[in-house]
């Protein structure tokens, strides 16, 4: 049965990933690129906010104040850690909404002989992640009750943002140069491990990270299995709290792995991958988050508040029995969709044909 | 050795990604007497045919089609002198990107290569392109197609002023267009007035290949 009185987001949180009884499934979410919706409102440009601890705090706060979500993500954007190891960023204009995101212009190793002068980075100092860490260190003292999930980009993806060609030339030297591939990902993995301490030491309660170029139809499962899991396995055995896990695209191929092999607290599902079949085959043995549709257009999140509803619900239903479950997107909420869908998503009692004792389902196995 | 040795070594090397094998070898396929275009139809072609073949049996995934497209184009750039202008343009000439605003470019990645191997000369523009540089590509190439990609749902709008482009300065006519990633659906590719929307690197081969060939309007 669920708790009489509610609890709060980290109590819930806490339930749902070791499969206890949360009083309603939490609402967890990779929060990133919809800050846009945040900034504009603020009046603040990508670059003010990424660079200056207050601004980026008022605009990472509202995941939880504005839009009810049961956790607070950061950093938002995904340069940190190759800006920390020396790449140069500029904000650039992306259509479709006027966002200036960093993007990595000037890789900060372009001979592959120079790896040998790069170390790894001081997170107290280096590029953003001071800022970061001055973030959570405020939200841990004005919201405890609230996770924190820190982020780190998945090895592969830091690499693109330090040595220069981005995944064109990762997936050239996967195949001309794995001993190369293998010592960057390696440097990079550790500034991850320093960088996710950090964070951790100021207030973080998870670490969450994402593969987001070595998808299905790029790399086969040998080439993930020696190019993706080692790493992430190293970065899970040594912060010491909840790993979470995000594939992009279909991660079927490569849940096998994922699941036995990296062995994260929880996996967060696009939307290709099939719940249902995700849940039967792997629900006993992590938690899983996902998948309400965001990565296409025509998804229930671009539709009406009714379509969003609809299919949370029916991700609910999938995904809650036998608790281990928490409520996300297909992939992470950007700016291109209705916040007040993501807003809709924490009040159960507003799903079409739902009732109290609905919401109170989610029970242990 | 003669020149037939040689091909055949040269499709080895393009098969294994060897570019600088590849481009001896081209150099002394021309220099035995081969000409460009027999290199290309008798070496270079059939090489990336079975590189594709593998990708499609799962024996090969992008980082070995990467290191086989380089090594093609490291033959490919040392005999293309010797090609008449119909000839450089293979079975067909494609102006291929990702659209303004996105720099994520796997699938563009995989569709080039795909069409490399079955003979269609590629212009890679590259990724986070600018409107004007399609257009001016389209106009200073005069390709066949045009294939535009992007993963997220923001720059799907870049596809369409790209199309719009097109039209401003009368280039529409001029080139088929093509409209791929992760978002794009048949329902936004009518409502942009893209000619084709392809799921999957096969279907852009497919569509490429019936369109050079007069089977599509």
């Amino acid at each position: 049965m669920s708790a009489a009185v509610p609890m709060t987001p980290i109590e819930r949180v806490v339930a749902a990933l070791t499969f206890q009884t949360p009083d309603r499934v939490p609402v967890a979410l990779y929060f990133q690129s919809g800050v846009q919706h945040d900034l504009v409102e603020m009046d603040y440009t990508w670059e003010e906010a990424l660079n200056h601890p207050r601004k980026l705090y008022q605009a990472v706060e509202r995941q939880y104040t504005v839009y009810g979500a049961d956790n607070f993500f950061l950093p938002v954007d995904f340069r940190v850690e190759g800006e920390a190891l020396g790449s140069k960023v500029e904000y650039r204009l992306k259509t479709g909404g006027g966002m200036r995101m960093a993007w990595v212009t000037d890789w900060a190793l372009k001979d592959k002989k120079d790896i040998d002068k790069f170390d790894v980075p001081d997170p107290s100092n280096a590029g953003r992640m001071p800022v970061i860490l001055e973030v959570i260190r405020r939200l841990k003292a004005k919201y405890p009750e609230v996770p924190i999930v820190g982020f780190v980009n998945g090895p592969p993806d830091t690499m693109t943002d330090f040595y220069q060609g981005h995944f064109r030339q990762l997936f050239v030297e996967m195949a001309a140069d794995p001993k190369f591939v293998h010592e960057v990902l390696e440097l990079v993995t550790q500034s991850a491990v320093v960088f996710a301490k950090a964070m951790i030491e100021a207030g973080a309660v998870a670490i969450a990270t994402v593969e987001g170029g070595m998808i299905d139809e790029a790399v086969s499962p040998a080439q993930y299995s020696e190019f993706v899991v080692p790493y992430h396995r190293k970065i899970r055995d040594a912060i010491g709290v909840p790993y979470i896990y995000h594939q992009c695209e279909n991660a079927t191929p490569f849940l096998d792995l994922i699941v036995d092999e990296i062995q994260p607290a929880c996996v967060a599902f696009h939307d290709s991958v099939d719940l249902r079949w995700a849940k039967e085959r792997y629900g006993s043995k992590v938690a899983l988050a996902g998948n309400v549709g965001i990565s296409k257009a025509g998804a229930p999140f671009y539709g009406t508040r009714e379509e969003v509803l609809a299919a949370a619900k029916e991700c609910l239903e999938i995904g809650m029995p036998g608790s281990g479950y928490l409520l996300s997107a297909g992939c992470e909420v950007h700016h291109g969709i209705p916040m007040e869908h993501v807003s809709a998503l924490n009040r159960p009692l507003k799903y079409p044909g739902w009732s109290p004792s609905d919401v109170l389902r989610c029970s242990a196995a | 050795m003669g020149s037939g040795g040689l091909l055949q070594q040269l499709v080895e090397a393009v098969v294994v990604g060897n570019g600088a094998a590849a481009e001896s070898l081209a150099a002394g396929a021309l220099a035995e007497g081969a000409g460009a275009y027999q290199i290309i139809e008798e070496a270079l072609i059939p090489a990336m045919n079975i590189v594709s073949g593998k990708y499609d049996r799962k024996e090969y995934y992008l980082p070995q089609m990467l290191i086989s497209s380089d090594a093609f184009y490291a033959a490919f750039n040392k005999v293309k002198g010797g090609l008449s202008s119909e000839q450089a343009k293979g079975k067909g000439k494609v102006v291929i990107g990702v659209v303004e605003g996105d720099i994520h470019d796997i699938g563009k990645n995989l569709v080039k290569t795909v069409l490399e191997a079955n003979g269609f000369i590629c212009v890679d523009m590259g990724r986070d392109v600018p409107i004007e540089d399609y257009l001016d590509a389209v106009a200073e190439q005069t390709p066949d197609l045009l294939m535009l990609s992007t993963l997220m749902t923001p720059t799907m709008l870049s596809m369409k002023r790209t199309l719009d482009g097109l039209v401003e300065d009368g280039l529409r006519d001029s080139v088929m267009v093509a409209v791929g990633g992760g978002p794009i659906s048949e329902e936004f590719r009518k409502k942009i007035g893209a000619d084709f929307y392809g799921d999957n690197e096969k279907m852009a081969l497919a569509w490429a290949n019936e369109t050079v060939n007069g089977k599509v309007a």
